[in-house]
């Protein structure tokens, strides 16, 4: 196996308290930066889990909660490797590799959140998570990596913004930093499109890509569910023109966190080079799964009733109990389904 | 095919991968890997169980156990083929027969625990979920991820969960213990009595002892206690089979 640190130091010159820094600059956060930095400080004192619960409750089980591995289940554990987490945030997806026994790098343009998953490295004992700062749209790894996961990241690519998520999400008028004058930018699709290309690179002969994305035709959505990345309704699943007509009207940007439907993004992966292309449905959501099936007629026949922790009120109750079971169980509707994961080759 | 079919299923903190041959030339079988203390904890126990169950049933439970790294671990578990499970509406009357094969069993399967206070603990038999049947009325003890061989449970405490989770069923039918269902619950315990697989320390009271036992060792579920049916019974239904197991 590649010496992971040499090959790092190869390409970034600078690394500063095990962090290798690339220079580019870049914010894609759940927190302010002070927010951070007052973080950050807490963490100097207290263990990781306590500083989560003390500081920021919310997120305590997005951070740490290992259900969130589950979609690692669907890779092949058989051999150590080499993996790539693009945009690690905090981490939940480079320590599930790492206790898997890979090696990782855990790339992120935000320099605050690769601090925090130094701190919980050290505290969980793992030696193996290498730590990159750096944009991952202009990152250049080559045949190096055996996996590669791209998790609620794809989506985010054309968005070059600085993004404080609830900001982002909440304010017509974003405090978001705009880095970059949006009529500068290429299109979403083709930024993406770039992205996985440079994924695809970074992989070596036998790499395999993990990546989990909203589904634009998921059920939800059609009625009425906001998309969850400019908290606006329909504009995941509209023409783009439209929803972005709907955005600039209603957020005063460009509609531009582009997600697909299960044959868009296998055409998308396609064209990036990726070859064996396996296709899931995941439900509820890919940040939390419960049940994820292959999307084929015979793996939607495996649709069961799972956990859902997040119907609380009884139209939920009712959409997942009634509506989501009648349209997979019995409709077989797996276009439909919340979210993909795929699992594709080079 | 390969698919996730659970992911920290209550409160497990396992993953749960089925993965079907679709050449049949393989069985199927169930994999079940972590990666947390809880969940490594519960694989080992599983895989323990097994090894427990293995050496004294004629039936055996073909499995790999393997330890990844120190932070991650996999069992993968053939299912044996033949066996079912029974459904969850089945009536009593049905479920009675394989009450009665389920209690057979764990007496040939205890056998070396007669007149023993404490002995080697399931923890998570039921007839519609880890107690499965064959064509021929076989018996097949499965899940083992709740296995104590510490020998702080009572022996036929297993026996008796089961017992109290189907009376417990039936209330939620009729919302009353019918005297039928009574009987065959009196009788079942009588056998477990007679076959000296009923610890001491359960004669007593058999239905509040054994919830007793359950609420002062409820570490050994790590966190999955809420889905024993037993803890659900209403107090009253406790009174009366004690009642009429005592009477």
């Amino acid at each position: 196996m590649t010496d992971l640190r040499t090959y790092l130091k190869s390409i970034y010159d600078n690394c500063v308290e095990d962090i290798f820094l690339s220079g580019r600059s870049g914010y894609w956060s759940n927190l302010s930066q002070v927010h951070n930095k007052e973080f950050l400080e807490i963490l100097k004192n207290k263990d990781c889990k306590s500083a989560v619960k003390s500081f920021m409750p919310k997120f305590e089980e997005m951070i740490f909660s290992s259900k969130r591995e589950a979609a690692l289940e669907l890779l092949d554990h058989n051999k150590k490797g080499i993996c790539i987490d693009y945009g690690a945030m905090w981490g939940v997806l480079s320590v599930g590799m790492a206790k898997r026994g890979h090696e990782v790098i855990a790339v992120d343009k935000t320099h605050d959140s690769l601090n925090f998953l130094k701190f919980r490295s050290k505290e969980e004992g793992l030696d193996n998570i290498h730590l990159v700062q750096d944009d991952i749209r202009e990152i250049e790894f080559k045949n190096i990596a055996d996996y590669a996961i791209v998790n609620g990241v794809l989506e985010w690519i054309p968005e070059k913004s600085e993004i404080i998520v609830d900001e982002y999400l909440s304010n017509s008028n974003s405090k978001s930093k705009k880095s970059t004058d949006e009529n500068k930018l290429k299109k979403p699709r083709e930024m993406q499109l770039a992205f996985l290309k440079k994924v695809h690179e970074s992989l070596n002969k036998e790499g395999q890509l993990l990546l989990a994305i909203e589904n634009k035709l998921f059920y939800g959505y059609l009625m009425g569910k906001p998309d969850p990345h400019v908290n606006l309704r329909f504009t995941t699943f509209l023409p783009r023109f439209i929803s972005n007509i709907i955005c600039r009207f209603f957020k005063k940007k460009d509609y531009r966190t582009h997600i697909y439907s299960f044959n868009e993004l296998k055409i998308l992966l396609k064209e990036a080079g990726f070859t064996q292309i396996d296709d899931y449905c995941c439900f509820p959501m890919y940040h939390f799964p419960s049940l994820v099936v292959p999307n084929s007629r015979e793996g939607i026949s495996k649709y069961e009733i799972y956990e859902n922790k997040d119907i609380i009120t009884w139209k939920q109750n009712f959409i997942f109990k009634y509506f989501e079971i009648f349209l997979m169980k019995y409709l077989k509707a797996r276009n439909f389904c919340p979210a993909i994961i795929i699992v594709a080759k080079k | 095919m390969k698919y996730i079919k659970g992911v920290h299923r209550h409160g497990s903190e396992t993953f749960l991968i089925v993965s079907n041959n679709q050449q049949r030339l393989v069985s199927d079988s169930i994999i079940k890997t972590s990666t947390t203390k809880n969940g490594i904890n519960s694989i080992i126990s599983e895989y323990k169980g097994i090894e427990w169950y293995n050496h004294l049933s004629k039936n055996k439970i073909v499995c790999n156990f393997d330890i990844k790294t120190k932070t991650y671990y996999k069992i993968e578990i053939q299912l044996n083929k033949g066996f079912f499970n029974i459904n969850t509406n089945t009536s009593y009357q049905k479920i009675k027969k394989y009450l009665d094969l389920t209690i057979q069993h764990y007496i040939e399967i205890w056998h070396d625990y007669k007149n023993k206070l404490y002995s080697p603990f399931h923890g998570d038999l039921s007839l519609v979920g880890n107690v499965m049947f064959n064509g021929i009325e076989e018996v097949l003890f499965v899940d083992w991820e709740q296995f104590d061989n510490s020998f702080k449970m009572p022996t036929g405490l297993d026996i008796m969960m089961i017992i109290m989770e189907n009376v417990w069923y039936e209330t939620l039918k009729a919302n009353q213990i019918s005297k039928d269902v009574l009987k065959h619950a009196k009788n079942s315990i009588e056998n477990l009595i007679k076959a000296k697989l009923l610890s001491p320390l359960l004669r007593k009271k058999p239905a509040q002892s054994s919830l007793n036992f359950i609420n002062d060792n409820i570490e050994i579920w790590r966190g999955q206690h809420f889905k024993l049916p037993v803890l659900k019974m209403p107090k009253k239904y406790i009174i009366e089979i004690d009642n009429v197991v005592t009477n």
